[in-house]
């Protein structure tokens, strides 16, 4: 069945000409990529833009696949390559001030102000939304190299020689990066950890 | 630089990432593995984890999908691949086997061709060539017996390679293959040779040559019918069919030998190198010019002979084949086939004019019956052509000019040694 097979036998099947393999390998991967993007990235649009692009490389790549690859490898190699370029070119831009008002009235609130405090809620449902975003944040101020690695690992239960395939570093390199990922987290939510233990 | 494991709290040398003193911590750390690095040990983070582990994933939209499966399916229509026709034509297409296929088609051929070759020569001869030896006793050609000539066929084939084959493969329905290039040899041409043998010479390879003895053994064979002409294609398989059937035993003459006719007359060169100096030699030495004339054998000879009313050998190959010279006589002249392509019609035009006596006339391969002109006509001419200048009638002398030019493509370097004629020519 065409249903059950590898990724790489699905691609194999794609570069003879069978357009189902490709809309196998798109259903099966296009979701956890668009989350390890968003999650990257932080944008949901220029998520969307990038899953695009991600598959349309493979697209244009696959001519040129060789089946020794593992074709997670290679499409996550292609999604992290343009997530990093997203990032360095978001890096030159002008980002809005959090303290700076919205408007020109004197009135007017901040991004501050509409941002989720760090205050726990009096509900569960409250505290576990809030503790989502304090863990999107925590993950945002992670450095690109920390983050890829976190997601890879922590969201996509990738191996580390597999991510290090991916990054292009060496697994102890990977390794490293994750310790580190951890640690910068453990600090930033240490103060959860007691709401974090009680969350269901 | 001194940190603390993240898991464990430990303190290690590990450096910040990507430092140059991170390395070792590295080396240290890998032991610790996946579990230190997850951090599983610690409570804290335990908790953590089952937190963004329970962060949903997002359904990406379902923006560009669309978009995405119609490239999908573009790049699937080129990179599928492509039919067994398809492909069985690329294959083919490819030099090496275009290569292969060419050298296949030039060795059909070959093999073609040397199949044809032996059913060619297998084939019977017709009748008439084969069973009329008498063309040259009509044509009053007397051949030179061998001992006088030279050495046979096969004697020229060896001492002449280049001369004797040519004028035997060479093609025999071209007018002007032949003696031209006997004429052009210093010495070679004295008022008979050359020009015009060309027309004469496929007729030469045709039948069969007889010996001066049969010729004068039966005179009734100068009157017989000569043999029809093959075919071109025929003729040069015909002809060594011929040979190797009808070859007999008997003194051959070389091709280019003179045929020495009594009576006959003697047929005008048309290539203007001798004729018109020549005063008309005795009858012995009259010889009917042949075009062409074959390599010499003494069936070809006598097949010569059989429409010897077109020509004979010209004497100067005669006497370089009783000299023995290679490459002499009609057969080295073969090398050199179009130097006059028009010289046999021009002698069969002359051949038509000639008296009935002047000799026998065969048909050639043209269809008209063109006969051997004689020296004493053109001589005559000549004579009339500078007795007419000397008289200043230029008027006669262009007349006259113009019929000997229909003979004798060379009458400019003859006339023009008359200086009357030559003042009337230029006026």
């Amino acid at each position: 069945m065409i249903t059950d097979a590898a990724d790489e036998d699905l691609m194999v099947l794609y570069q003879r000409g069978e357009v189902r393999a490709f809309e196998l390998l798109l259903t099966r991967h296009r979701k956890p990529v668009y989350n390890f993007i968003l999650r990257f990235v932080g944008d949901k649009e220029t998520a969307e833009d990038l899953l695009q692009e991600a598959f349309m490389r493979v697209i244009k790549g696959a001519e040129a696949y060789k089946r020794q690859a593992k074709f997670t490898t290679w499409l996550y190699t292609i999604a992290r390559n343009l997530c990093v370029d997203q990032t360095r070119r978001r890096k030159h831009r002008k980002h809005a001030s959090l303290d700076a008002p919205m408007d020109t009235s004197d009135d007017s609130g901040t991004l501050m102000d509409v941002i989720p405090s760090n205050e726990m809620a009096s509900d569960r449902k409250s505290v576990n939304k809030q503790l989502h975003e304090t863990m999107q944040r925590a993950i945002a101020a992670l450095s690109e190299e920390q983050r890829e690695v976190f997601l890879m690992r922590e969201f996509l239960d990738m191996p580390f020689k597999q991510i290090a395939d991916v990054v292009g570093v060496p697994e102890n390199t990977v390794k490293s990066r994750m310790r580190y990922a951890l640690e910068k987290l453990r600090l930033d939510l240490d103060e959860y950890k007691d709401v974090a233990k009680a969350a269901p | 630089m001194t940190s603390r494991r993240p898991s464990t709290g430990e303190l290690t040398d590990a450096a910040p990432e990507d430092a140059p003193g991170t390395k070792r911590a590295q080396a240290a750390e890998s032991d610790a593995g996946a579990s230190a690095a997850s951090g599983d040990d610690e409570p804290g983070l335990s908790a953590m984890r089952a937190v963004w582990l329970t962060m949903r994933d997002e359904a990406p939209p379902d923006r560009g999908l669309a978009e995405l499966l119609a490239a999908a399916r573009r790049q699937a229509d080129v990179m599928r691949p492509p039919s067994l026709w398809q492909r069985l034509v690329a294959g083919l297409r490819r030099p090496p086997v275009l290569a292969l296929a060419t050298a296949l088609v030039l060795i059909g051929g070959a093999v073609l061709i040397g199949r044809r070759l032996p059913d060619e020569l297998s084939r019977p001869e017709p009748p008439a060539v084969s069973a009329d030896p008498a063309g040259a006793s009509r044509a009053g050609v007397v051949v030179q017996p061998r001992g006088e000539t030279g050495s046979g066929q096969a004697d020229e084939r060896r001492r002449d390679p280049a001369g004797g084959p040519g004028a035997a493969e060479g093609p025999t329905d071209r007018p002007g293959n032949g003696s031209s290039a006997t004429t052009d040899r210093p010495g070679g041409g004295d008022g008979l040779a050359g020009g015009g043998v060309g027309a004469v010479g496929a007729a030469a390879q045709d039948a069969p040559h007889p010996s001066p003895e049969a010729e004068r053994a039966s005179p009734r064979h100068a009157t017989a019918p000569s043999a029809p002409a093959l075919r071109p294609a025929e003729r040069p398989l015909a002809r060594d069919a011929v040979e190797r059937h009808l070859a007999p035993p008997m003194p051959r003459a070389r091709p280019s030998a003179p045929m020495a006719v009594p009576g006959a007359p003697v047929t005008p060169k048309d290539d203007g190198l001798v004729v018109g100096r020549d005063v008309p030699r005795p009858p012995a030495e009259r010889v009917v010019v042949q075009r062409g004339a074959s390599p010499p054998s003494s069936a070809r000879n006598g097949a010569g002979a059989s429409k010897a009313g077109e020509g004979a050998p010209s004497p100067t190959a005669a006497r370089a084949g009783a000299e023995g010279r290679p490459g002499t006589g009609a057969s080295s002249t073969a090398a050199a086939p179009t130097e006059e392509p028009a010289r046999g019609e021009n002698l069969g035009a002359k051949a038509d004019d000639a008296p009935a006596d002047s000799g026998p006339v065969a048909p050639t391969r043209r269809g008209a019956t063109r006969g051997p002109v004689t020296r004493e006509a053109l001589a005559a001419l000549y004579k009339q052509c500078a007795a007419a200048a000397q008289g200043g009638d230029c008027a006669a002398v262009k007349r006259l000019v113009e019929q000997i030019a229909r003979t004798d493509r060379g009458y400019r370097a003859r006339v023009a040694k008359d200086a009357a004629v030559a003042k009337c020519l230029a006026e």
